[in-house]
């Protein structure tokens, strides 16, 4: 048997190996997985995984816990530290895998919700690109692992209570505008998108409100039990009135799923007319005309 | 009443429940579940480099001190006080990457999301341990902090900071949504807090440094 041919492939498969070593990466799809089910009932949704450039990558699937913070990022959590967890509900159907030079991977992610389950619960399916093993040379090597985290929520259907309260608005002036501020708390068992806008509103002589600015708010997740701060610039500069901030918030269908609160601010002093003093008085030179 | 009207004009503006109007794919009210919370959108990390800190290439004769201990000198003087510091030596990036390489020290790190609103958050962690028996201090002796050369978003401590076992989030906010991907370069080093009482085993070592990324 000629060895050369197998030397020859075992050299491509190393330089393969080497070219593969250094970069690493992935793309993921959806953002956020949401998933809605019947009491016992099974449900599943997809997530799809690509390669970050033209080269392979080992992928491994993690189920973890996480909450979010007031600022709505993911906090991950130990495992089993999250009251409301369906992590032991989860399943993907792949757990490590080769994501391709082109093409994509999904992958499906079931839910087996339990019969007397209500509301809505949530676990972090973590993507991970795994490193090669690494060429040991002296020293101390440090690997980088790229990884995506997906939020996966389950709610029950038949069984949610949607309800969302804005807790108070703040509104400081800053420069060229108004920052608002609405903390808001998710009272009920549902995990919801809440959506809406901040308006500022100057009152006229009439008595009336005139709207002078508006800032949208777009799908925020609400979790229920935490609380979340939503901040947005209201481009406007103030002059001298009296204004109010208001946040109007949808997170459901029904008209009553609506929740509204306002804070009130002062616009700029006005500025004197002319920016010098009053000229002094006048005074008599002396040894002038009495 | 006047909240109604505000409420419908808001729907209308935004084409559609603001909640609740998605994506292409969920276009429709009537087939859109309001239970369903999936937020559609692409979000990606690529990493281009790993990095490496050899001290005997900080290899230097120095003399006893009683000040604080040099940065990039190895043994730390006797005497010294204070952290020994140590650069990361080498930065080893994929040949051909796109834009300019990185800052000495730093990984090549990028990352991508086509929807603007919601919340970006960029988490970093470091392994528990190192392979084998380790060098003799742990591997939160490692810091990290951003590169503002090559840091869009401007994610990572503006000064070095030790990096946990558990993921600490290094930024949150804007990331531009755009057709490309936005560097957040990292640049490494390490820290040995009073040097005398660490013990070090020299060898090769390895350990993974994590960086996780989520829109939502």
């Amino acid at each position: 048997m000629n060895p050369r041919p197998l030397l020859a492939l075992s050299l491509l498969v190393g330089l393969a190996a080497a070219s593969r070593a250094d970069a690493r990466g992935l793309v993921v799809s959806p953002t956020q997985l949401g998933l809605v089910g019947k009491p016992g009932a099974s449900v599943a949704g997809t997530i799809i995984v690509g390669s970050s450039r033209a080269e392979s990558n080992q992928v491994r699937v993690t189920l973890l816990d996480f909450s979010r913070d007031e600022d709505g990022r993911v906090v991950e959590r130990a495992l089993g530290g999250e009251p409301r967890s369906c992590r032991s509900w989860l399943e993907a159907d792949r757990t490590e895998f080769t994501s391709p030079e082109t093409g994509r991977v999904e992958v499906r992610v079931t839910a087996k919700i339990p019969a007397n389950a209500s509301g809505s619960y949530w676990a972090l399916a973590a993507l991970e690109s795994l490193p090669p093993k690494p060429k040991l040379g002296m020293g101390m090597a440090i690997q980088m692992v790229p990884r995506v985290v997906v939020p996966i929520i389950v709610t029950v259907s038949g069984t949610e209570r949607r309800l969302v309260k804005i807790g108070g608005v703040h509104a400081t002036k800053v420069d060229g505008g108004v920052e608002a501020v609405c903390e808001i708390e998710n009272t009920g068992n549902t995990a919801v998108l809440v959506g809406g806008a901040f308006t500022l509103e100057r009152a006229t002589g009439s008595g009336a409100a005139e709207e002078v600015a508006e800032a949208q708010v777009t799908a925020v997740t609400s979790l229920p039990g935490l609380k979340l701060r939503i901040k947005k610039t209201l481009a406007f500069p103030l002059p001298n009135s009296a204004y109010t901030v208001r946040a109007i918030l949808r997170y459901g269908p029904d008209l009553a799923d609506v929740t509204e609160s306002a804070a009130t601010i002062d616009g700029d002093a006005p500025t004197p007319a002319g920016d010098r003093l009053a000229p002094p008085a006048p005074t008599h030179a002396p040894g002038g005309t009495p | 009443m006047r909240t109604l009207l505000r409420l419908t004009a808001l729907t209308l503006l935004s084409g559609g429940l603001v909640a609740f109007a998605q994506s292409p794919a969920a276009a429709s009210d009537r087939t859109t579940s309001p239970l369903n919370v999936s937020i559609p959108g692409v979000v990606g990390i690529d990493v281009e480099s790993d990095v490496s800190i050899n001290l005997s290439s900080y290899l230097v004769a120095s003399r006893a001190t009683t000040g604080a201990c040099p940065p990039n000198v190895f043994p730390p003087p006797a005497g010294c006080t204070g952290a020994a510091v140590y650069a990361a030596t080498a930065s080893a990036t994929t040949a051909g990457v796109p834009g300019a390489l990185p800052t000495s020290g730093a990984v090549w790190i990028s990352v991508f999301c086509n929807r603007s609103a919601g919340t970006l958050s960029i988490s970093q962690s470091v392994a528990a341990a190192w392979s084998g028996t380790g060098p003799g201090f742990p591997t939160t002796a490692l810091r990290t902090r951003g590169d503002a050369a090559h840091n869009g978003p401007a994610a990572g401590f503006p000064a070095a900071t030790n990096l946990t076992t558990s993921p600490v989030s290094i930024g949150a906010g804007s990331l531009p949504a755009t057709f490309t991907w936005t560097r957040v370069d990292q640049i490494f080093d390490l820290a040995i807090p009073n040097a005398s009482t660490v013990p070090y085993n020299a060898g090769a070592f390895t350990t993974t440094v994590t960086f996780s990324i989520s829109k939502s």
